[in-house]
């Protein structure tokens, strides 16, 4: 039977839930596979309540453990993947001129957007419109900090596609962004 | 060799991953120099890192 001690530690790691479902719905797109990277993280977690003892911060180890179930889930669903036409850049020569220049350049966006919680939410907003897999892949590079060269390892994709994906990825979020956040 | 910003913004991209050679790094360097649509690119994509970060950081 469970110990009071027990029975609470399950509470606090239950109330977690939602916090690292929509964690995992950034990352992983379909609703099915975020749960299931979360149901594995709380099983994980609860049957590793010894190692967690005296660490600062509950949320900040768990999240830990769900970052590996993400990236094992990467790694299970690449393999089913198609990558229709997500790597090409030439799509994005129609935001230049024949001259090379931008036809809409870019504006310069404040420094504090960083603490504005409508920037965020359109950054998330944006990000969730992404191609699967070119937000997959950005994702990758700029939360789970993975070098291009492991990305490509991992994802099993030239360089050169990687980096396409990284382009398309930054070029759509800040068209997205100057469409959507900046104009308000 | 001069650039334009069409060729500057994949450059952008890359160097935020760190793949750029020298020579890339000398011609996106002078084109940011003189382009203040492709300086604003620049910045927007250490907005975008710093933003990623802060979402999964802070409000959820």
């Amino acid at each position: 039977m469970a110990s009071e001690a027990q029975r609470d530690f399950g509470r606090e790691v239950e109330a977690l839930r939602p916090y690292l479902l929509r964690y995992a719905s950034l990352q992983l797109r379909t609703r099915e596979a975020a749960e299931d990277a979360v149901q594995e993280t709380l099983l994980a977690a609860l049957a590793a309540e010894g190692s967690f003892a005296g660490r600062s911060n509950l949320r900040t180890w768990i999240t830990g453990i769900l970052k590996h179930k993400i990236i094992d889930a990467i790694r299970r669903s690449t393999r089913h993947q198609a990558m229709d036409g997500e790597t090409s850049v030439e799509d994005f020569d129609a935001l230049f001129d024949q001259t090379g220049h931008w036809r809409e350049p870019p504006q310069d966006w404040p420094e504090q957007a960083l603490e504005q919680k409508e920037f965020l939410a359109a950054l998330e907003e944006c990000l969730a419109g992404l191609p699967a897999r070119t937000g997959q892949v950005f994702l990758m590079r700029e939360h789970l900090g993975f070098e291009t060269g492991d990305i490509c390892k991992e994802l099993g994709i030239t360089p050169t596609h990687c980096w396409v994906l990284l382009y398309r990825a930054r070029m759509a979020l800040r068209e997205c962004l100057e469409k959507g956040w900046l104009r308000k | 060799m001069k650039i334009d910003c069409k060729e500057a913004s994949r450059l952008i991209s890359r160097a935020s991953d760190g793949d750029l050679s020298f020579g890339e790094r000398v011609r996106l360097r002078l084109h940011l120099a003189i382009c203040d649509a492709c300086s604003n690119f620049n910045r927007q994509v250490k907005l975008l890192r710093k933003g990623v970060r802060a979402i999964f950081q802070k409000q959820l």
